[in-house]
């Protein structure tokens, strides 16, 4: 199934814009997580922590499935496949990883959210939780910043499944019989 | 990600597998040592004092 340019280059602008937000997002609410930890303002810290459980569940999370969801039109539309070359198949699992880790964590963001939302959050109060949610973010943050360098340089690599797909398609355009898929 | 802007390369005439890159493995160990970390430091709490809700 390969696309047509027209609707593979609107596919990829879709792709572009969901991961690139991602990674906005996420560099957005490391820097609400800093505030939200270091700020001696406590009205300040009861708006980061809204802010960041807003941010989390209405931009952050719809935006992990974007990339995945493009990413998997973009790679079984077009030549690359999605297990043929070693880059794409670690872009994909860098997704699926890091948008299960970021559901297991919009827990302990609507918890800070909530207790700050009701009182006021002295410096050390919930602390281990606002530090883990500055180390989530960074750790995010770095993660896409992987993914979006494995995009830009395209490293080589076949799988051996790629390479056999590829070797087949190059017999076959030559005529000459395909290679057996069981080897 | 700014992905596919060119097609794939073809593969080498030759008929053999060259084999899984060597970038691949450095890039799953790097990988496989962050993951330990980041679980091992969930599981101690290390870093994290007064761990979950």
């Amino acid at each position: 199934m390969i696309m047509t340019p027209g609707l593979r280059k609107l596919a990829l602008t879709a792709h572009v814009i969901a991961s690139v937000g991602w990674l906005g997002a996420v560099a957005a609410f490391l820097a609400l997580a800093a505030a939200g930890l270091t700020s001696q303002d406590e009205q300040l810290v009861r708006a980061v922590y809204q802010a960041m459980k807003l941010t989390g569940s209405c931009v952050i999370v719809p935006l992990s499935f974007a990339p995945l969801l493009t990413g998997l039109i973009q790679s079984l539309g077009t030549s690359w496949g999605l297990f043929q070359h070693y880059w794409v198949l670690i872009k994909l699992l860098i997704a699926v990883f890091a948008t299960v880790l970021l559901l297991i964590h919009m827990q302990p963001i609507s918890h800070v959210a909530g207790v700050a939302a009701e009182t006021t959050l002295s410096s050390g109060d919930l602390r281990g939780l606002r530090v883990q949610l500055i180390f989530d973010a960074g750790a995010a943050l770095l993660v896409l910043l992987v993914a979006t360098t494995l995009s830009v340089c395209k490293p080589k690599g076949l799988t051996r499944y790629g390479w056999r797909k590829q070797r087949q398609q190059q017999l076959v355009s030559r005529g000459s019989p395909p290679i057996p898929t069981d080897r | 990600m700014t992905s596919q802007p060119r097609e794939p390369e073809p593969p080498d005439d030759s008929a053999d597998y060259s084999g899984t890159p060597r970038w691949v493995y450095a890039f799953a160990a790097v990988a496989i040592v962050l993951i330990l970390l980041f679980v091992i430091l969930h599981l101690t709490g290390r870093g994290f004092r007064g761990h979950g809700p």
